[in-house]
């Protein structure tokens, strides 16, 4: 086994920074007071705060007021429902089936209804596509839904005012501007065949009609090339778990591209191995130039610079089809290495491998579908039989509008659902101008956006989790969305606008069930009647309906007109976030709050610049800029930036990086004013086709730093090694360096901390080797412990315990945001987290290892490990924290006083204290916390607060929280046992991260059942338990992180 | 001198002991008297000879309920299925009185056998027979007229009331606190007078020995001696502390919280009288943390038939129908169809009406009093249903919720009912005779700890427990008769707190 010496987390820690040190030695990290001081917000919030006086103040009347308000209980009214629905009984959850649709983003999910609202997104485990994964844009889309910057009525603005409308008087102006006239819609990727089918109805009222589609994170290159070679604008179904082989240019398909849930799946089921068996296992190699998110998971990254990338496709096109022209040589030697091991590697794996880019570049797309064709692999790991349609913009199409609204051709525009063509797009600004060109533009969407506020008629859609609709993701494969909760504002649906304006006004779901049965139900022979296949539809969420296939035509591709290199110094590429997306996902507070799996930055985008490292101390930074969150001014083209920067490991030299889908202007409370927008640098190709790189960027030099800057990287890290100077410089953990000076050789304390193993495929018995022999020393050490043995309390019942995966886990976040959205857990803002005060109940560590230049990513989810020789529940003064016969470590916030001893005790750090009074629970408003500057807490606004969970506490000021395996989940199955009289079977009870993983790589179970798929899987030869010298005794596993490198490329590392 | 410093230590401690002792006082269980049972003067001639039978309208009250109540009107002035019984005597007066008593044993009989009055009766009310109580004894029937009698005129709803006041009133007549501050005062003389003593001895014997005092103190200066300052001050900051802790600990516990609702809605009546199962109302307590209160459609469940109480008349069902929307006016008696879009005036037409029309049923023709009780009906119905957040009629009706658990406590009703099979009386008492509910159970976490300490779990016959190896076999080996909720875990913190 190739255990690295070197394990990193970043560039600080590399270079033993003292000041990192130190912070991470303590759990609750304080800025220096002359820091503090010197932040004049700081000092002006503070004298407009508390002073002492107003603290003995407040004191003398908090104890009154306490007194007073103790004294009568006020009357609590309890309304019951006048006629109560049969299915609703109050305090049990009830579960409709619906799907998550936004622009081209799909995930099937069961949505948990408390008395008729929403509260929670579920994976839906019948759906055949994602098998009951979701992505963190799904678990957070039910607090869109509560959002109070939401549209709430129709309205018509004009000459900077805003006046609220009746529906009909607008419908009437629309209708007659409709009629006759010119007619576009435009709209993201739509994939509701209802409302393509009124687009159809509607055209056939106007004079000429034409529905213009785009996506600003686009895919036209593949459509364009698969048109080409298939004659469909489709992007071909992938089969990620039937590939062996993996190679892709760019395309962040675990991360965002096209269908992410679902490929994670995929993928994920040729990643976890069973045993010691890593023959099953897939390889992914990833040309890129910046870590992206699906990089991270690679095995082999292989560095390219984005201008390259044509220029390598059609080398390995070269390579492996022959003919073409690939001449020109690519800036990184190695990568054309790799290219040719590649190659040789694709041939022995035909039929078995794949190819893909995200490339929008269509002579480069049609490069890999020859690619593909030539290893045969159509009909295997992709076809184009069952094609997605969750990608059909084409970029040339709005340029063509935009001609048209200049040309003042256009009656009417009708703007529906997140297009935001003002914002997302490189000509925004002109599309502004030429808006006023139009005689009526007409919003239809959900929230406020830059295009909306310049839309002479804005109309209100109702959240998903309010409408009817229907989907058409991929092939045959229909879903459905089913409302969930009456709609809270003054809304209507976008079809039934458009079925009022063709002159056939009929409500959603009467045209979606009409709809359904005359094109989908005689295509299919499962159900006899129309009424069997409706209700099954509702129950599993989605319908498969044959499909006529389209003959491919077949053509041989190939065309010269790849992306020629810049031969530039410094180049920037654009991608999309894992959270905000591109832009529509702005306004939702946990999103923002998710950190970036890549730079566990929050709140902001950053510029990604690359460092080099000697292997020692020394670091030559991209213009000197030795600190993340320092800042430089971009610019690009006209426009010029602020942005702060991450010294990003895995960045190439001579690349920048940085994200798209922030600089919202307008949006909600949460998104306004986050980031910068890049949309305006993009640039086009000569077919139109949008460019998401720059080739002359300029970077200044620092010119400040950002106070607020919140990456959480180095918060609640646990085990740092450093060099110990009295031992020969030997890598020591520093965090004992403390004990070890007491006294030399007591036990384990020495040991690196086993916070995370890792493999590879090739090397993976004799890991398992070491790693038994590593668990037998610390089994000896644990055994001079002076804990009794309490086996037999906990040997009976249940103790409940997990399992995660590490090479499952890609690291997407869609567990912590489906932990904050289950356990009531706040968001505390950009600078509150700069603090180190962020809340969430689960992280997601990230590690380097391996080659500092390309190094591998190591995602650990990092949640209360539920020791049964728990150290914060000794430390506790008041026994506000202790154990459970369930082996859980209970926190009971009532009894909390906030010593916070428990949390500095915790070897894991996944304790955290409320700092501030989040949920507006307590009397005086100075310790509100505030993040977007309004005058009460997010949590504060009754609308929103109808997304908590009412059966987990809202925790106020002052305690300490943390992980409680879902405890509520736990109670809730043991009482359907009972009740149900029959025992508790496994798999009964999932806790919140486990239904949202996409790859299925957190287990939860109870560890005292030994057919139990937790307890297999604790016993499991690659099962390690993460600081297991200490003898904590946790209850959660991990599975080794297994690579599967091939000794073949880039062997710089050996 | 040893003996005088004893003498002081000693007096010391008996002063201790009587401030314990008035704490203890203020504890004292209040004692409730029971009401003497009621005897009607005004009881029928006992037939069958023998000794004298005294009617115990009481018992009456019992036998009424339970025979009678679902067909007759308890305030005995309005018909309900069968007639009012009020004055029944009076109407049967022409007759033996044994005539009356085989009436109300077997109606049919006398139907049959042609007696004027019977059949008289029998065509009166639609020629609806009367069912037959051969199981109730004469005395029996003396009881029941009794009560009948004793609420027509008015006499026995006075005298229970009275009762009940006193009742009430019971918590404080019979307190013995008067004699421990008797006892107290009398101790504090006694200390004073002790000490006084003891200062006049101390006095002697130094003056004996020759030494200099400046006399023997007096009694203000006793009580204004460091020593008993400081032991009163030492007493006050224990009983405060005492009284602040006990106090404290129970702030917001609502034991005995009895509101008023919105609709005087009586449990004895539904629970006790009609015996209808706390699960058909309640029927989220099976299934759900929350036992529910019931939705008004559950309400119309019986009430579609039943339009008039027995107590309160038209005044409080009427609440229901203006809360849901039916009317219940002759030839409507169905829901309105677009309710919720009515004005009050338009809701106050069809309500009064009903009132209006109910009250000449009753009493032959609508007069002033019968106005002032439509007036009166239609305000409660109005301030009953609306508040400052709820101006309109229509909608659910805002009841006062008694059981009030704070936020931080998860209780479940199906765990306790479902599983635990916990008897709804054992938290919440015996609301089948409760006129208006009150809570029962202080509803602190040491009351429910305890049950759980208590309480076994139903162990055996429920295989989920099955993972309880151990004491399966303790059970079966006999070394263990039963598992508490407190050995599987039922006292952990995040069994109720999460």
């Amino acid at each position: 086994m190739k255990q690295k010496e070197n394990v990193w987390i970043s560039p600080e820690d590399l270079g033993r920074d003292q000041d990192l040190i130190k912070a991470s030695q303590q759990e609750f990290y304080n800025l220096p007071v002359l820091n503090q001081l010197a932040d004049e917000q700081v000092m002006e919030e503070d004298s407009a705060g508390t002073g002492r006086r107003d603290f003995l103040k407040y004191l003398g009347f908090s104890l009154g007021a306490a007194t007073l308000a103790a004294c009568e209980t006020p009357v609590r009214k309890a309304l019951p429902y006048v006629v109560k629905p049969d299915s609703i009984v109050p305090g049990v959850a009830t579960y409709y089936a619906s799907s998550f649709v936004r622009g081209g983003d799909f995930c099937p999910v069961i949505v948990k209804t408390r008395e008729g609202r929403p509260i929670k997104i579920e994976g839906n485990t019948m759906s055949p596509l994602t098998e009951g994964g979701t992505s963190a844009r799904a678990q957070a889309s039910v607090l869109d839904l509560y959002d109070v910057g939401r549209l709430r009525g129709p309205q018509r603005s004009g000459d900077g005012a805003v006046e609220n409308e009746g529906w009909e008087a607008l419908d009437k102006e629309i209708s007659a501007s409709i009629s006759g006239g010119t007619l576009r819609i435009l709209t993201h990727t739509n994939m509701s065949p209802s409302e393509h089918h009124a687009m159809e109805l509607l055209a056939a009222k106007a004079g000429d009609s034409k529905v213009v589609t785009y996506d600003p994170i686009s895919a036209t290159g593949i459509l364009q090339a698969n048109q080409e070679t298939f004659g469909v604008a489709a992007i071909p179904a992938y089969r990620f778990d039937l590939a062996d082989i993996v190679v892709n240019f760019g395309a962040d398909f675990l991360g965002t591209w096209v269908s992410p849930v679902e490929y994670a799946n995929q993928f994920a089921k040729r990643r976890k191995i069973k045993g010691i068996d890593g023959s099953q296992m897939s390889r992914l190699v990833q040309f890129e130039s910046n870590m992206s998110y699906t990089g991270s998971n690679a095995d082999h990254r292989v560095l390219i610079k984005p201008s390259e990338q044509g220029l390598a496709i059609a080398k390995l096109h070269h390579a492996i089809v022959g003919g073409g022209s690939a001449s020109g040589t690519l800036s990184n030697p190695k990568a054309e290495d790799a290219i040719r091991t590649l190659a040789a590697e694709l041939k022995a794996a035909a039929g078995r491998s794949l190819v893909l880019s995200g490339s929008n570049n269509k002579a480069e797309q049609l490069l890999i579908n020859a690619i593909n064709q030539n290893l045969g692999n159509y009909g295997n790991t992709l076809s184009m039989e069952n094609p997605s349609r969750q990608r059909q913009g084409a970029d040339a199409a709005v340029l063509e509008l935009l001609e048209e609204m200049r040309g003042g051709s256009v009656k009417t525009l009708l703007i529906c659902g997140d297009a935001n063509p003002v914002y997302d797009l490189p000509e925004g600004a002109a599309f502004l101008e030429a808006m006023s060109q139009v005689s009526l533009t007409v919003a239809l969407t959900e929230m406020p956006s830059e295009t909306q506020a310049a839309c002479k008629i804005t109309l209100p859609t109702p959240h998903f989790l309010e409408s009817w609709g229907d989907v058409n993701p991929k092939g045959g494969h229909y879903a459905i969305v089913q409302p969930t909760i009456e709609p809270l504002f003054n809304t209507r649906p976008l079809l039934e606008s458009l079925l009022i304006w063709a002159g056939q006004p009929a409500t959603a779901y009467d045209f979606i069930q009409q709809h359904w049965r005359t094109a989908l139900f005689p295509n299919q022979s499962r159900y006899a009647t129309f009424q069997a296949f409706w209700d099954s539809t509702l129950h599993d969420g989605y319908a498969d309906v044959s499909q006529a296939v389209a003959a491919p035509t077949l053509s041989a591709g190939g065309s010269s007109s790849v992306t020629t290199p810049a031969n530039s110094e410094l180049e920037i590429s654009f991608y999309e976030p894992m959270g905000v997306g591109n832009g529509a996902y702005a306004n939702n507070p946990w999103l923002q709050e998710m950190p970036d799996p890549v730079t566990r930055t929050v709140w902001d985008n950053v510029l990604h610049i690359p460092l080099k490292w000697d292997g020692r101390s020394d670091f030559e930074y991209f213009q000197n800029l030795n600190k993340d969150g320092d800042l430089v001014d971009v610019t690009l083209g006209e426009s010029q930036k602020q942005l702060p920067v991450v010294r990003q490991f895995g960045q190439m030299q001579g690349t920048l990086a940085t994200a798209l889908g922030y600089g919202r202007t307008h949006s909600g409370k949460a998104g306004t004013g986050v980031g910068a927008n890049f949309y305006a640098s993009l640039s086009r190709d000569a077919g139109g086709n949008l460019v998401y790189f720059h080739t002359s960027p300029s970077v200044s030099k620092r010119v400040g730093h950002d106070d607020q800057f919140a990456s959480v990287q180095h918060h609640h890290t646990l085990g740092i090694t450093g060099k110990d100077e009295t031992e020969d410089g030997k890598v020591i953990n520093v965090d004992e360096k403390a004990l070890m000076t007491l006294g030399t050789g007591s036990q384990g304390i020495l040991t690196k901390r086993s916070i995370f193993r890792h493999s590879n495929a090739d090397h993976l018995a004799e890991s398992a080797e070491h790693l038994k022999h590593e668990r037998e020393h610390h089994q000896h050490l644990n055994e001079q412990t002076l804990y009794p043995d309490r086996s037999d309390f906990y040997g009976m019942g249940h103790h409940w315990g997990m399992s995660v995966d590490l090479s499952a886990c890609i690291g997407c976040g869609s567990c912590q945001v489906a932990c904050t959205a289950e356990n009531n857990v706040p968001i505390v803002g950009k600078k509150e987290v700069s603090r180190h005060h962020e809340m969430t109940w689960m992280r997601i560590d990230r590690y380097y290892y391996g080659d500092a230049e390309t190094p591998n990513v190591v995602y650990q989810p990092m949640m209360c490990q539920h020791c049964d020789n728990a150290p914060c529940e000794n430390v506790c003064p008041v026994a506000a924290t202790n154990h459970s016969s369930e082996g859980l470590n209970q926190m009971a916030y009532n009894r909390c006083v906030g010593t916070r001893y428990c949390a500095n005790n915790c070897p894991y750090k996944v304790r955290r204290f409320n700092w501030l009074d989040y949920n507006a629970a307590d009397l005086f408003p100075a310790n509100e916390n505030d993040p977007f500057d309004e005058t009460t807490p997010y949590y504060a606004d009754n609308l929103t607060r109808m997304v908590l969970n009412p059966d987990v506490t809202v925790r106020s000021r002052g305690v300490i929280e943390k992980c409680s395996m879902c405890v509520q989940r736990i109670q809730e199955g043991k009482l359907r046992a009972k009740a149900e009289r029959r025992e508790l079977a496994d798999g009964d009870i999932k806790t919140a991260c486990q239904t949202a993983c996409p790859t299925g790589a957190i287990v939860f179970g109870d560890n005292n059942d030994p057919n139990s798929e937790v307890s297999k899987l604790q016993r499991d030869v690659k099962n390690y338990i993460a600081l297991e010298e200490t003898n904590v005794r946790s209850s959660i596993g991990y599975l080794m992180k297994v690579t599967n490198k091939s000794a073949d490329i880039n062997p710089t590392e050996a | 001198m040893i003996f005088n410093s004893f003498i002081i230590r000693f007096s010391q401690v008996i002063l201790a002991f009587l401030v314990a002792f008035s704490l203890m006082a203020q504890d004292a269980t209040p004692q409730v008297i029971e009401g003497d049972p009621i005897v009607s003067e005004s009881a029928p001639v006992p037939i069958g000879g023998g000794g004298p039978v005294i009617a115990d309208a009481d018992a009456g009250k019992t036998l009424f309920r339970n025979n009678c109540g679902t067909c007759h009107n308890k305030n005995m002035v309005a018909a309900m299925t069968g007639p009012a019984l009020g004055g029944v005597q009076e109407r049967w007066s022409d007759y033996p009185i044994e005539d009356l008593y085989s009436w109300i044993k077997n109606s049919t009989a006398l139907i049959e056998s042609g007696h004027p009055r019977a059949v008289q009766v029998y065509n009166d009310n639609n020629r609806a027979l009367m069912q037959a109580f051969p199981n109730l004894s004469d005395k029996d029937v003396t009881d029941i007229l009794a009560y009948v009698d004793g609420v027509y005129t008015g006499t026995y709803g006075a005298v229970a009331a009275a009762g009940a006041g006193v009742a009430s009133a019971g918590g404080e007549t019979p307190s013995n606190k008067s004699y421990f501050y008797i006892v107290i005062g009398f101790l504090a003389v006694l200390a004073i007078v002790l000490t006084k003593v003891l200062s006049n001895l101390r006095f002697l014997a130094d003056r004996e020995a020759g030494i200099a005092t400046k006399g023997p103190r007096s009694v203000w200066s006793i009580l204004t001696s460091k020593g008993a300052i400081s032991l009163l001050l030492f007493a006050l900051v224990i009983l405060g502390g005492f009284v602040t802790v006990n106090n404290a600990i129970g702030l917001n516990r609502q034991q005995d919280y009895q509101p008023e609702q919105p609709i005087a809605f009586s449990h004895e009546t539904h629970a006790g009288l009609h015996k209808i199962d706390c699960q058909y109302c309640h029927d989220g307590a099976r299934r759900s943390k929350h036992s529910v209160i019931p939705a008004t459609n559950t309400c119309m469940n019986c009430h579609k038939a039943v339009k008039v109480g027995s107590k309160h008349g038209t005044a409080e069902i009427t609440k229901i129908f203006a809360a849901s929307g039916f009317n219940p006016n002759t030839g409507q008696d169905k829901y309105i169809e677009n309710y919720d879009s009515l004005s009050e005036d338009e809701i106050k037409a069809i309500y009064t009406t009903w009132i209006a029309n109910n009250y000449v049923t009753e009493n032959g023709k609508l007069d002033r009093r019968g106005e002032r009780i439509i007036d009166e009906q239609w305000e409660g119905i109005k301030s009953s249903l609306t508040s400052p957040t709820k101006p309109r009629i229509q909608g659910p009706i805002e009841w006062v919720r008694i059981h009030n658990l704070p936020d931080h406590a998860y209780f479940n009703h199906a765990q306790h009912v479902t599983v635990g099979q916990v008897e709804c009386q054992t938290c919440h008492g015996p609301v089948e005779e409760m006129e208006v509910v009150q809570q029962y159970s202080p509803l602190s976490m040491g009351w429910c700890i305890n049950c759980h300490r208590e309480t076994e779990v139903k162990f055996a016959d429920n295989p989920y427990y099955t993972s309880y190896a151990k004491y399966h076999e303790e059970l079966k080996d006999g070394s263990r008769t039963g598992v508490t909720v407190e050995e599987i875990g039922g006292l952990e913190c995040q069994k109720c707190h999460y």
